[in-house]
């Protein structure tokens, strides 16, 4: 009864209060005032939100395609026995070990004008391409999309790689006997054998594109202009920059709804492809 | 395949939980952080100050807490805190002052929040008008100091509201302008430029010197708002002080044509390479740093840069120079610095020793602590019976530039919060490379339609 009580206290009466928020405007200073419907209404006509969504579905299309794609095939390669697949293997899972604001900061120097990567186009003799990677529009969120990647297909691999080894090697030795190898053998078998962790690792990548936080925040604050906003990022900023908690509240209730809705619809997808063992 | 669904609910409720607690707390984003300017005090406060000394007192013991973003390490904030220490001492000895310093903006997150819970400190150092607004200080309208405050002092936007004093003025400081690097400019024979084209002429000949016409920092995102400000101050401002009331009601538009030619302007000097090329993605003080290496000739700034620039030859070992100073103008040569008080310290109107934090305001505005504050940090009296003069030249063309025409408002006094930022939004993206079209202004126009209940108009 204690716990219940303190899980109530802590979790459902915060979110009932931030229903009720969600329907004021409120400056953290002043009582809230009741608007209505007015925060919600707002939201379709605020700039960073509607640059927010699109980067974010953006961020969501190519982590699906790209960061899942690349990770099923490097867990598919890690699967195989060679000398170097320990080192390899813990060479990709060490970016998740480290800080996102410490690794942010470092791509930050690395990306700068001035910095490293610059200095190897230049060496490349690609002085023609070098830019401020993340102080232009048309590069400052692609760069971003390409960071996050760098850290998260290790991670889905190694998930990946875990899926992969849970495959009993009898099913792969009959259907040899069969006379299946190669790609056949990985879309017979291998894939709809996997398809518990593709959902586990889809979900981890959606839910995970919806809620793009950390590095525009650190790298470029949503800039220029609102060119790397996410949804995190406007509904961050509306509370904590333009001290709109009330609207910032609706925001977060339309993020947090619309990311349930998302990964339910993307579960119901991959689920009717699993295959029970 | 029952467990895996299980655990993505549960996954499925943390992301909602996680999602919904990111509105819990506050935060303030019109308050710019205190950069880490330093400036030698090198002159005598007040020569025909008044003594204000308070007259209460008492052997009664007590702990009263002082709340600041600003006080470090630099040798005038330590001194300033050491005398407000010594000299409250002489009026309750038997008081324990405790400092509640968190330094930048997470202060007013905390602020905020400890004044929504009542358990903020007794004495607010704050930036804003909205404490006042909201009725969280204390009138202070009767404190003898009210008496001396200059016009600048009286008019102060942030310590006055409906004709009431609430808090001390911690000194006027110009809101922002072109610091340049005298030397490269006498090397290239070039005068401080008085109107834009020549703003733009000067640049150019900077330019064709191999050096970088102007320093930006625009990963502090203050920054590109103070250039943005002070460079639609003259146009909006000079001939016509009642711009941003006629934005205000409706009579003028925020993509005026004016308004239009400060971001075409931008869009010129961006165009022909005037700005560092790592203008987004490094920070005020590493566009501080171009400026003391001599890399940059100019650099848009508060009145600490002299301070900061100083500091910053002397640890890196640069070769020093004389900073000069000119305000930004319009196409005709008008100007129009905006001129407040940055910091300013009122009484928080629910503590319990209401009288002994009255009585630590008083020994702040005594001159001898006022002063050598002033002067350490570059700002401007406030009080009538306070003079200071500061051993950098550059401080009298700042001066200079006040006393031409200056104005306690500014276009952002007009707009809702979400509107100023909206204001950074465009100054970024036109300073990335990309056309400024009128449509950028959008944003800024849905915001203040949006959200002009927010606005607390200037009187």
């Amino acid at each position: 009864m204690p716990a219940l009580l303190i899980f109530g206290m802590f979790f459902y009466l915060p979110f009932l209060q931030s229903i009720y928020y969600s329907f004021t405007e409120w400056n953290a200073l002043k009582p809230p005032r009741f608007i209505g419907f007015d925060n919600y209404v707002n939201l379709l006509k605020d700039q960073r939100m509607k640059d927010g969504f699109f980067n974010t579905m953006k961020m969501v299309a190519f982590g699906v395609i790209v960061q899942n794609t690349l990770a099923l095939f490097l867990a598919v390669m890690l699967n195989k026995p060679f000398r170097t697949k320990a080192f390899l293997r813990t060479s990709l899972y060490l970016p998740i070990v480290i800080s996102l604001v410490v690794t942010s900061i470092i791509w930050g120097q690395l990306l700068n004008y001035e910095g490293l990567f610059n200095g190897i186009l230049i060496r490349l003799g690609l002085e023609s391409i070098i830019q401020d990677w993340l102080g232009t529009v048309q590069t400052s969120f692609p760069t971003i999309i390409l960071l996050t990647q760098w850290q998260g297909i290790g991670y889905c691999a190694i998930i990946y790689l875990a899926g992969l080894q849970s495959i009993p090697n009898d099913i792969y030795e009959a259907a040899e006997i069969e006379g299946a190898k190669g790609f056949t053998l990985f879309r017979t078998i291998t894939l709809p054998m996997l398809m518990t962790t593709v959902s586990v690792v889809l979900f981890l990548i959606v839910v995970g594109g919806l809620r793009l936080f950390e590095l525009p925040y650190i790298l470029t604050n949503g800039g220029p202009g609102t060119s790397s906003y996410t949804l995190f990022l406007a509904v961050y900023n509306a509370a904590f920059q333009n001290t709109q908690y009330g609207y910032a509240t609706a925001a977060s209730i339309v993020l947090a709804f619309f990311i349930i809705i998302v990964a339910i619809v993307q579960l119901r997808i991959t689920s009717k492809r699993e295959v029970e063992l | 395949m029952k467990s895996s669904k299980a655990w993505m609910g549960l996954m499925l409720i943390l992301c909602f939980g996680l999602v919904l607690s990111a509105c819990g707390g506050n935060k303030n984003n019109n308050a710019s952080p205190s950069p880490s300017a330093s400036e030698a005090p090198a002159a005598s406060p007040s020569e025909s100050a008044s003594e204000e000394a308070p007259k209460a007192g008492s052997d009664k013991a007590f702990t009263i807490r002082v709340g600041a973003w600003f006080i470090d390490d630099r040798s005038y904030q330590v001194a300033f805190k050491q005398g407000i220490e010594d000299k409250y001492k002489e009026l309750y000895p038997n008081a324990k002052i405790q400092w509640d310093i968190t330094l930048g903006l997470p202060y007013f997150d905390k602020l905020k929040a400890q004044l929504a819970s009542r358990s903020a400190p007794d004495v607010i150092f704050y930036q804003n008008q909205e404490y006042v607004v909201d009725g969280y200080l204390e009138d202070l309208s009767n404190e003898p100091w009210v008496a001396r405050l200059n016009e600048a002092g009286q008019t102060d936007l942030q310590t006055h509201f409906q004709g009431k004093t609430y808090a001390l003025p911690m000194g006027g400081s110009i809101g922002g302008g072109v610091w340049y690097n005298k030397k490269i400019f006498a090397d290239l024979g070039l005068q401080p430029p008085k109107t834009t084209q020549e703003f733009m002429d000067v640049a150019e000949a900077i330019k064709q010197a191999g050096i970088t016409p102007i320093a930006l920092g625009f990963k502090d995102a203050w920054t590109a708002q103070m250039f943005a400000t002070n460079w639609l101050q003259p146009y909006l401002f000079s001939e016509d002080p009642d711009f941003g009331l006629k934005i205000y009601n409706g009579e003028k538009k925020l993509d005026d044509p004016l308004i239009q030619e400060v971001f075409l302007n931008f869009q010129k000097m961006k165009e022909n390479d005037y700005f560092n090329k790592n203008a987004l993605s490094i920070d005020w003080p590493q566009s501080a740093q171009l400026f003391a290496k001599g890399e940059a000739a100019m650099i848009i700034q508060g009145p600490w840069m002299p301070g900061a620039n100083k500091e910053n030859i002397a640890n890196g070992g640069f070769e020093s120079f004389d900073i000069g100073f000119f305000p930004l103008m319009d196409d005709k040569g008008n100007t129009a610095m905006i001129i407040g008080s940055n910091e300013a310290l009122g009484v928080n109107a629910q503590t319990e020793l209401m009288q002994e934090a009255k009585d630590l305001v008083n020994v702040v505005a005594s001159p001898e602590l006022y002063g050598p504050y002033l002067v350490g940090g570059g700002a401007l009296t406030m009080l009538s019976d306070v003079s200071v003069t500061y051993d950098d030249p550059v401080v009298s063309e700042v001066q200079e530039a006040v006393s031409k025409k200056s104005l306690p408002v500014r276009l952002e006094s007009y707009l809702p919060t979400s509107g100023a930022n909206a204001l950074i939004d465009v100054t970024t993206k036109v300073v990335s490379g990309v056309k400024f079209t009128p449509a950028d202004l959008k944003p800024m126009i849905d915001s203040l339609e949006r959200d002009k209940a927010t606005v607390t108009l200037p009187e």
